[in-house]
Order: C-alpha cells, then sequence, then structure tokens
C-alpha cells in the first residue's frame, strides 16, 4: 500500500503542485438482513482504491480510481494537477493549508471480539431468533432485523511529510417490528430507528444489546401504537430521550458549525447555517445548560478515529461552553483562513470522495437530573418522546420539526397513557432557550446517525452523538 | 450510439471477458455477475470559483451466487484474477452458510433487450477540464453581471453496466448524463436552475445562470407567507422534489408488499387529479435511457398513477415472484434489501405556456424548490418540508414580490388532487433515485405553517 501512495506522491512532487496527499483505502463491509423470517441480504462487500488531492495555484483537483496498476495510478495524479490546473484560472492566490501536518502512525479501533471472526451462523442465529420473538407477537405485520461489520483499512500520506496508517472497526444491528391493527399503521425499533445503531468496537456491542429480550417489547408497543390516541396540537412541556435528542442535536447545532456551510461554501446543496463567520466567542444561545462538544477520541463513536483524511490527529474541543459559540467545525484550509487550529474533522466517505468538513462524534454535556424519572417528576403536565422517526430542518439550520415513533402523556410528574404520532417543532435559537433541565450521566449514551448526506458526489457518513434525556418548556407539538 | 473515438476505458469485450471469467470461477449451482463502471468528472463552484474539481474512474464487480434457493453475494473493485476468484469464493460461501430458501431466487431468463440510439454521447464523455471550467464561468459571469452570486454543480458521467449469468443472459450498456445546478444569491435573495441530459451539449449554462438570477431578482424576501392553504404554481424543481419521494415511499414493490404504500389499501378509485398522469419511462433515449435492469431484465414502461387513478408498482426478480407476476425490470445492484424502485419518473406534460400557467394560478404563490422533506405517515404520503430558493408573490398572474421560506405539512397525494394546471414545457433533473421528466404544476392547495 505504501509502494501505491509513494507512486502517486512521486508523480505530484514532479510536476511542483503546492501540495498533494494520497489515501489508499480498503474497505470490507459484511452484512446480514432478516425480513419476516427470510434472509433477504447476506453480503460481503469490498472496494479497494486510491484518491489523490493535489493544490496547484490556490485550486485543488481530486481523482480516484480502483485500477492499482502503476500507470494508473501516476495517471490519477496526472488527472487530478490537469483539473486543479484548470480550476486555477483566475483564482484569487492565497489559499493557505496553515502549518505543515506531518502526522506519523498507526491507529486502530480497540475491540475485545472482531466482528469478522464471529461465525456467519452465530450471527444469523442471533437476528433469526430475535425475529422469532418478534413474530409471536400478533399483529406485526413486518419484522426485520439487521447486522453489519465493517473494516476501512485506511493509509494516508502527503508532501509535507504526513504518513498513517488506520484501521477502523465498526458493528450495527437494529431491530424493526411494524404492526397493523384496524387499519392503522405503526413502527417501533430498538435500539434505534434508521436501521443501523451502531459503533466503533466489536460484536461485543451486538451481545451488549440482547435483542432477543427487547424484541417481542418493541412489537407490543408497535401493536399498542396502532390504537393509541394522537397528540394532540398545543404547546407543552415536551421532554425527550437521547435518541431524539442525538437528532436534534445533530441537524440544529452541529451541522450549523460547520465552517464551509458558515463561508457560504455549500449554499446551492447541503445550505448555509445561522451562524455568520465572525459569531466565535458572541452567538450566545442563552442558556448555560448548553454545552457541546466534537470528540473524536470517544470510545464506540461512530466519528472516533486516530487521524482525519488530512492527517491532522483526532482531538476533543468545544463547539458551544454555557451556550456560548467557541468553536467551528473546520478542515486545513478554513482553519488557516480563520485563524483556528485545524480540529481533525475532515472526512470521506471512501477512496472515491473528496474530504469535506464532517462532523466527528458531537456531544451534548449531561446535567444534574440523576435519572429519566427525575426529569419527569418535576413536569406537571407534558410529553415524554422518545426514539427519532422523522426529521426536517431548513437550509439554515433555524426552522425544524422532528418526529417520534412513540410517547407518552406525563401527568403530574408520572408517565400515563402511551400516545402515537408524536411530533414537535421549533426554531433553533429559541427552542435551546428552553431547554431548563438535563439527564445526569446516568442518562448519557451514544446514539448513530448512520447516514449523514453531504457533497456531490453524494458522500454518506456515520457519526454519533453522546446525549442525555432533556426537558423543554413551552414547545408546539402535534401529530 | 453516437460515440466515436475513444470512449470509456472499459470496451465491451473487456466487459464480456470479466463477466465470463468470474461466471467461470463461481462455484455455485447458479451465478449472477455484474460489472458496473463510472468515469465522472464533477465541478464544484461558490463565491465566483470552483471550489471541488473531482474525477473518478472506477469499475466494480457484484456477484450473486447461488446454492439451493439461498443467495450469496459479493463485491470486489479489485479486478485482478486474485480479486475475482476471491469474489466469487466469498459469494459461494455466503450462499453456503444459509439455511435452505423457499422458492426460485429469480435469476433471468435471456429475452429481446430494446435497443436504444442514441444512449451514449461522445460531446458529454469527452469535457475537457478547461472547456468544464469555461462553461462554468460562464453561468457565473451571467449571475456576477447583475450583482449576484453564484453557486452550483458541473457533472458528466459516463456509465458502463454489464449483466451475465449463468441461464444465458448477457446484456451491456453504455450510457451519459451531463448534469447542472445553479443558486444565485443576491443578499438574502436566491434562485435556482438545474437540468440533466444524456448530451451535455444541449444544456446552456448561461441560460441556467439566467434562469436562477431571474428569480433571485424577484426581489429580496419579506415575512413568510401567512400560515394557511395558499394556492400555488410549483415550478418542475418542486415538482420532481415531491415525485421522487412519492416514487419512493409508493410504488416499489415492498412498500406494496409490507403495506407502507398507499397502492396497498387504494381501490380503482381516483387518488390525484384526472389531470395527473405518471409514468417510469427508462426506454426514452431523451432521458439517461437504461434497456435493462441489474438482473439484464429488459426494462417495461409502468403506468405509476394514470389520468388520476392508481397505477402498478415495479418489480424485480423477487418481489414478482412472491406476487405471482413477472419483473418489470427495475432490480437495484446487489446487495439491495430495499427492493425495486422507479428510476426514471416521467410525468405527462399540459398544454399551458409559462405565461397561461401564472395566468392559472392568478394571486397566489411561486415556488421554485422544496428542501429537506421528511416522510410522517408513508401510506397517506403524509410529508413535512420547507420551501428553498424562491417563494415569490404572485398577483393577477403576476410576480410582484418574495417572501421567506416556510414549512408545510401535507400529503403529496392531497397536493396533487388539486391540480389546476400543468405546463407543456418539462424538464429533466437528476434526483436522489434517478431522473425526473416533469413540467410545472399549479395546484389549489399548499398548507404552509408560515
Amino acid at each position: 500500500m505504501r509502494e501505491v501512495l509513494e507512486w502517486c506522491l512521486d508523480a505530484c512532487a514532479a510536476k511542483h503542485v503546492t501540495y498533494a496527499d494520497g489515501r489508499f483505502v480498503r474497505t470490507q463491509s459484511e452484512a446480514i438482513n432478516v425480513v419476516n423470517g427470510d434472509v433477504t441480504r447476506l453480503s460481503s462487500e469490498e472496494s479497494v482504491g486510491l484518491g489523490v488531492r493535489v493544490l496547484v495555484d490556490g485550486a485543488w483537483g481530486f481523482a480516484a480510481t480502483s485500477d492499482l496498476g502503476r500507470s494508473r495510478v501516476e495517471a490519477a495524479s496526472t488527472r487530478a494537477i490537469a483539473i486543479a490546473r484548470a480550476a486555477s484560472h483566475g483564482r484569487r492566490p492565497g489559499l493557505s493549508l496553515g502549518p505543515p501536518v506531518r502526522s506519523r502512525g498507526h491507529w486502530q479501533t480497540p475491540f475485545l471480539v472482531d466482528p469478522f471472526t464471529v461465525p456467519l451462523g452465530d450471527k444469523l442465529a442471533l437476528l433469526c431468533e430475535a425475529d422469532d420473538a418478534m413474530a409471536r407477537v400478533s399483529g406485526i405485520r413486518v419484522r426485520q432485523a439487521m447486522m453489519a461489520w465493517d473494516r476501512h483499512h485506511k493509509f494516508f500520506g502527503n508532501t509535507e511529510g504526513a504518513f498513517v496508517e488506520q484501521t477502523l472497526t465498526e458493528v450495527a444491528c437494529a431491530l424493526e417490528a411494524r404492526a397493523e391493527v384496524e387499519g392503522r399503521s405503526a413502527a417501533r425499533s430498538y435500539p434505534d430507528a434508521r436501521g443501523h445503531h451502531g459503533w466503533t468496537g466489536g460484536y461485543e456491542h451486538v451481545l451488549g444489546l440482547d435483542l432477543v429480550r427487547n424484541a417481542p417489547r418493541i412489537a407490543e408497543e408497535a401493536v399498542r401504537l396502532c390504537t393509541a390516541p394522537a397528540v394532540s396540537p398545543g404547546r407543552t412541556t415536551v421532554v425527550l430521550d437521547g435518541s431524539q435528542m442525538a437528532i436534534q442535536l445533530h441537524e440544529s447545532l452541529a451541522h450549523a458549525a460547520e465552517h464551509d456551510r458558515i463561508l457560504g461554501q455549500e449554499l446551492s446543496f447541503a445550505g448555509g447555517s445561522f451562524i455568520g463567520p465572525e459569531d466565535v466567542g458572541r452567538l450566545d444561545l442563552g442558556n448555560p445548560l448548553v454545552n457541546v462538544w466534537a470528540d473524536a477520541t470517544t470510545p464506540g463513536g461512530l466519528g472516533t478515529y486516530g487521524f482525519d483524511d488530512e492527517g491532522v490527529p483526532a482531538g476533543r474541543f468545544p463547539l458551544f461552553v454555557a451556550g456560548r459559540l467557541e468553536g467551528l467545525l473546520g478542515n486545513r484550509e478554513t482553519a488557516a483562513l480563520a485563524g483556528h487550529v485545524p480540529g481533525g474533522v475532515a472526512r470521506a466517505a471512501g477512496w472515491n470522495r473528496l474530504p469535506l468538513i464532517r462532523m466527528p462524534n458531537i456531544h451534548l454535556e449531561p446535567g444534574d437530573h440523576p435519572s429519566l424519572e427525575a426529569l419527569i417528576a418535576d413536569v406537571d403536565e407534558g410529553i415524554y418522546m422518545a426514539t427519532n422517526q422523522a426529521w426536517s430542518i431548513d437550509d439554515r439550520r433555524e426552522d425544524f420539526r422532528f418526529g417520534t415513533e412513540i410517547a407518552w402523556e406525563i401527568r403530574k410528574g408520572r408517565l400515563g397513557r402511551m400516545l402515537s404520532r408524536p411530533g414537535y417543532q421549533g426554531r433553533t435559537q429559541d427552542f435551546w432557550r428552553t431547554l431548563d433541565a438535563l439527564g445526569g450521566p446516568e442518562t448519557w449514551n451514544l446514539w448513530s446517525v448512520p447516514h449523514c448526506g453531504k457533497g456531490q458526489p453524494r458522500q454518506f457518513a456515520r457519526v454519533s452523538h453522546g446525549t442525555p434525556a432533556a426537558r423543554f418548556r413551552d414547545v408546539k407539538v402535534g401529530a | 450510439m453516437t460515440t466515436s473515438g475513444p470512449s470509456l476505458p472499459w470496451d465491451e469485450a473487456t466487459l464480456a471477458a470479466i463477466t465470463a471469467e468470474a461466471l467461470a470461477l463461481c462455484h455455485a449451482d447458479e451465478a449472477e455477475i455484474i460489472l458496473m463502471g463510472t468515469d465522472h468528472h464533477l465541478a464544484r463552484f461558490s463565491q465566483g470559483v470552483i471550489r471541488q474539481h473531482t474525477s473518478e474512474t472506477s469499475l466494480e464487480l457484484r456477484v450473486r451466487a447461488i446454492r439451493g434457493n439461498s443467495v450469496g453475494i459479493a463485491t470486489t473493485t479489485d479486478l485482478t484474477r486474485f480479486g475475482i476468484e476471491r469474489v466469487t469464493h466469498r459469494a459461494a460461501a455466503m450462499a453456503a452458510i444459509q439455511p435452505p430458501a423457499p422458492g426460485d431466487p429469480g435469476l433471468a431468463t435471456p429475452a429481446a433487450v430494446a435497443c436504444i440510439p442514441e444512449t451514449c454521447h461522445a460531446a458529454t464523455l469527452h469535457v475537457a477540464p478547461d472547456d468544464r471550467e469555461n462553461a462554468v464561468n460562464k453561468l457565473m459571469a451571467v449571475i456576477a453581471e447583475e450583482g449576484g452570486e453564484a453557486s452550483g454543480h458541473h457533472a458528466t458521467e459516463g456509465r458502463v453496466l454489464a449483466v451475465r449469468n449463468s441461464r444465458g443472459v448477457w446484456a451491456h450498456h453504455l450510457g451519459t448524463r451531463a448534469e447542472w445546478s445553479a443558486v444565485a444569491s443576491i443578499d438574502e435573495a436566491s434562485g435556482y436552475a438545474a437540468r440533466l441530459s444524456p448530451d451535455h451539449r444541449t444544456i446552456r449554462p448561461d441560460d441556467l445562470g439566467i434562469e436562477a438570477l431571474t428569480r433571485a431578482l424577484a426581489g429580496q424576501p419579506v415575512a413568510p407567507p401567512a400560515a394557511g392553504r395558499h394556492r400555488v404554481m410549483l415550478e418542475p424543481y418542486a415538482v420532481a422534489d415531491l415525485l421522487t419521494l412519492l416514487a419512493y415511499i409508493s410504488f416499489g414493490a415492498t412498500a406494496v408488499a409490507q403495506g407502507t404504500s398507499f397502492l396497498a389499501s387504494s381501490g380503482r378509485e381516483r387518488v390525484v387529479s384526472p389531470a395527473v398522469t405518471l409514468r417510469d419511462n427508462g426506454l426514452d433515449p431523451a432521458m439517461p435511457a437504461m434497456p435493462f435492469d441489474h438482473e439484464g431484465v429488459p426494462r417495461q414502461i409502468v403506468d405509476l398513477l394514470r389520468e388520476g387513478l392508481p397505477g402498478t408498482c415495479v418489480h424485480d426478480a423477487r418481489s414478482a415472484r412472491q406476487a405471482g407476476l413477472v419483473s418489470t425490470g427495475h432490480a437495484l445492484p446487489p446487495p439491495n434489501p430495499y427492493g425495486p424502485f422507479p428510476v426514471h419518473l416521467d410525468m405527462q406534460a399540459g398544454t399551458h405556456d409559462r405565461e397561461a400557467m401564472l395566468s392559472a394560478l392568478g394571486d397566489g404563490l411561486l415556488i421554485t424548490r422544496f428542501h429537506y422533506m421528511s416522510v410522517l405517515d408513508p401510506r397517506a404520503t403524509r410529508i413535512t418540508g420547507l420551501t428553498r430558493d424562491g417563494v415569490l408573490q404572485v398577483r393577477d398572474g403576476r410576480i410582484v414580490g418574495a417572501h421567506r421560506n416556510a414549512r408545510f405539512t401535507q400529503g403529496i397525494l392531497d397536493m396533487l388532487m388539486g391540480v389546476v394546471a400543468i405546463g407543456r414545457e418539462t424538464f429533466l433533473q437528476g434526483s436522489f433515485l434517478g431522473c425526473v421528466r416533469c413540467p410545472a404544476l399549479v395546484i389549489e392547495g399548499l398548507d404552509l405553517e408560515g
């Protein structure tokens, strides 16, 4: 692999580029899907290739190839230089990458049980057992059980002297039961919706979920949801579980803090941000409970790695401290522009994609309420919503509407009736001001967002968010 | 094909040789071999400069191995002899590990595939980096002349698909697509334009710049529109957003079988305006046509909605077998747990020119496109989302100002039930499913939240 990188970087250096980097990536992915007892997917995927990025006269060029013969690799380098030269015509000079990155080292995901060594038959048997447990609940029309495990073997080198090797291992699994009763349909998932609850790490994460014990619970809840009353429109106190808080944090604050959005570089596709380029240290959400950190070092997070795809070491830094904006998510280019230290958050979805500013794990620090029950105990009348199901937010990350799979009414500090079709909406800065209590470390967990889309050609990133349960006052709710 | 001179890095002989080698090496009862290649070039621009300029050349091999009736799937981009041996071995091993499965796994048998002329355009395959830059500069200059800033993308791609299986299927196809998007921003106002074509030469970037700019010049947005139901004209971009999401949640066989599609519970009663006809048409050379699917099955033209009545969903071999039907030729690449989807949406045009559309709107809103739509109830086609890049106020058929963006929450079928007028011009655009060709619509009611 090192040899392939050297072919590519040598070819770039010979053409006197300002900068070049190369990434050789081999990704192995295996997955099982069981639907209503049938194996609908048992697959083993492998993708190997090289991406080369060059900076010439202030403009970037990127080329990727799956053919790793020397002539093809050198041709990819030549192609990257040619398209950078074309993009550089008439360009304003002065693009800087800041201090050189000369990282050296190796990093690999720690795990207890390598998921690639667990027999396929054992994994299939576990999913089938969970499927059987859901099947025993009357009223379930569609049962789904899935598991996936991936390994990304990455080599990065640049013309500044960096050379790093990483091996990232991920596992994921999920169950879903869709019920149909009296013409109404409802779904419940475990441990989370969106079909892919994952971690970096080993098979121990899958075993820790106890899929079989939770399968009948979600199936029974799905059946009950079909005849449960819908959430009535109005304004009330809302308690959100960690799953929903993860998507709330992801969409309204984490994306908004991406420096390329803030600079207007993503206006036509991903969108912009309500945060302005000069807002660091000034923008205040007006709530000391809002403490948000970017952390690519969290054990188990899907946004956990040793180095980003620019070779910058992974780190931990604040985005919001006591409600005030204190940092942004930037790559080498935007960090140099703003005089910041790059946070190590440039990631590419594969060897054939350009590294973009992608959030690592983004966490909301826990508060001081020791349990979910303690958060609810202070509520005279409200709704507890759990497990994200729908999400929508405008292109400036201000106007959002989210839905969850399930809810319960709260009456005089206790959970009451189950409610169906829960949803709530608001405006980002107003909403975070209404946060009045956070669960403590006991309620804080990692939740995953497995298909975060950005870029053209489209790239999907995986990321985790550590979030506690949280309580918000005077929220607009409805079905 | 109109291709002349050099084409993609892989010619028919190369595709035939690789697929034949893989089929011979696959030790299973039956097997299907798929090769998918792309030669993709793209420039993204914003604030007057090209910020990302990328190029990808890749070829991927996918193997479906069948033992008994169990299917194992493996893929690789390593097309050395060693790589091909390993991928076929992995697929066979995946099939062997499974318990016996019921029913035929659904390999296609040889069938006549339509010959579609002019799906591969040499002009699209051979856009030089400097030519791409010049075209992008042309678009940016048009917008800059009026004090606007341009952002967007321009991509060209050559794609190959080859399918061979142990029942004798051999099909291969080479196609091209060129795509543009442009946003013109002037302070708080913005406008959008986009096009897709198999032939790069048919899209004029300066025309797109003018189109996006015209919307941005309609005025700086004031407050969002008042909450409530509005009569609106949806530009073809907004219509494409709705049709794509409708197709995703409704017209795939899996959604019907699992009961989440409205087709699962609708009878023969009308579900949208009788003026609406929507089909999937992968055989029209004006689209990025594809005469067969990823199982090598010839594509059929499928009526999804016909004069307001529900049509049928699309099938691959597996879903068709389960429904007791034959495949419509809409299989996606394996491994695909989601089933088939329509990827060439084609809505029938109407008779109104643009002026007549605005007259039909009278007093109302002109919506450019939608953003971040999310499904709340798939069977009711109820979604939520926001407007983007232009909500223009129209009075007496004339644009008189602009609003800020607003949220809507409503059923797509409900919107389409109230179609008042349909434009005669259609735009072809890319979508997350594939492509959509559709006209503008005037509809009676869009429920905005203000």
